[in-house]
């Protein structure tokens, strides 16, 4: 299995830090992260960040099920002023891996004053060998 | 008449056999693909849960968190069996069966099948360990490949092991078969042995691990008999003789199919 699943949020333009609520096409609600299940490799082909300046973090837990998850934050993308910044990672994926489905990836965000900033990743499931 | 491959191969593992039919003709040659879409499952229908929690479907057709469903059939009306679209009557159908290929979105959902309705069809060590949707593994991600025989009610379960709330989508690819059973044991031993061309025979495993009563007995009805069992290929003449012992049978040229003018 390899499926291939954008996931996008923004941030709420009232405070300055927190976590982004995410969604993708196939879901009811927002979540606050996203599990990794267990035996599944989640790559990370892109990232694209717009809108308002901010600092993203892309981060991730190896206790998410615990009540005060350990996060560490795996990437850092930033917006000194307002635009857009894209990064493609076709050559070569960032790579989480679900040992025992207690993995997962949340985003945060930091800015200097509230405003709209938006987050948008392209995240594949896979089960499979490379 | 359409044909793409000539002879179809259903293994019953359980059995150490298959059944092997001629494919007289495929009903759909042109149209294979059904967009289902959402499982059919209510808004706040109880669902069951990983983690031991009450935990209800948030939307129609949709997946809570870390929650699993059971015995899903797919209804359809206008249909010979309203609340299952794959099953039809042996009585006057036993000469056709569908090979259905199944993706289920966000594909990352498993899947897995209970034949009949209500019996676990995966386990390890023998039937030591039976191997449900919620457990460690016994299932596959996404798509999942089925024979639907007349008259046996397949139950298909789907879990969402991830922390998003989805809403599901089924696409189905089918090919309805009229089929028979060939007359000639020696045809019977060519194509179970391998010395048949592959690119004229389709050859699939039912996924059982064991025949249960009810799944016995309706291919019992249905073709008379639990599959041809698979041959050692240095004793040909044997097997060929156990082939035509079973096309002889009484019970064969009584059952559904025979009636059907599937067995000649």
């Amino acid at each position: 299995m390899k499926y291939l699943f954008p996931v996008y949020g923004a941030t709420n333009g009232t405070a300055t830090s927190g976590t982004v609520p995410l969604s993708s096409h196939f879901t009811v609600s927002s979540v606050n992260y996203i599990s990794i299940p267990q035996g599944i490799k989640a790559k990370i082909w892109s990232v694209r960040i717009s809108g308002a300046a901010v600092n993203f973090q892309i981060q991730f837990t190896q206790n998410v099920n615990t009540s005060t998850p350990t996060w560490v934050t795996v990437e850092n993308i930033s917006l000194a002023s307002a635009g857009e910044v894209a990064i493609d990672k076709s050559r070569k994926p960032t790579v989480l891996e679900g040992k025992n489905g207690n993995e997962a990836i949340q985003i945060v965000w930091a800015q200097s004053t509230a405003a709209v900033s938006y987050i948008i990743l392209d995240i594949e499931f896979t089960d499979e060998d490379d | 008449m359409y044909k793409e491959e000539l002879y179809l191969v259903v293994d019953i593992p359980p059995e150490k056999s298959a059944y092997v039919f001629r494919i007289d003709t495929i009903w759909n040659p042109t149209y294979r693909l059904i967009n289902y879409g959402p499982l059919p499952i209510q808004a706040n229908q109880p669902l069951k849960s990983f983690t031991g929690t009450s935990v209800t479907a948030p939307a129609n057709g949709a997946l809570a968190p870390m929650s699993y469903i059971e015995g899903i059939e797919f209804p359809l009306q206008n249909v010979y069996n309203l609340s299952d679209m794959w099953d039809v009557p042996s009585s006057f159908l036993a000469n056709r069966l569908f090979v259905v290929e199944q993706t289920v979105t966000p594909e990352f959902l498993r899947v897995n099948a209970y034949i009949p309705i209500n019996t676990v069809q995966a386990s390890f060590q023998g039937n030591k360990l039976p191997l449900k949707i919620s457990d460690l593994w016994g299932w596959k991600r996404g798509k999942f490949v089925m024979t639907h025989f007349p008259d046996i009610l397949v139950g298909y379960n789907y879990a969402n092991d991830t922390s998003f709330p989805v809403y599901t989508s089924v696409i189905f690819k089918y090919w309805e078969y009229v089929v028979s059973i060939p007359s000639d044991p020696a045809i019977i031993f060519n194509i179970l042995a391998g010395f048949i061309p592959e690119k004229i025979v389709r050859r699939i495993a039912y996924p059982i691990v064991t025949l249960a009563p009810d799944l016995k007995n309706q291919l019992q009805r249905l073709y008379g008999f639990f599959g041809f069992p698979l041959p050692s290929i240095e004793r040909r003449a044997e097997y060929e003789r156990k082939y035509a012992e079973i096309l002889a049978s009484p019970l064969v040229r009584e059952s559904y199919l025979a009636r059907a003018g599937g067995i000649r």
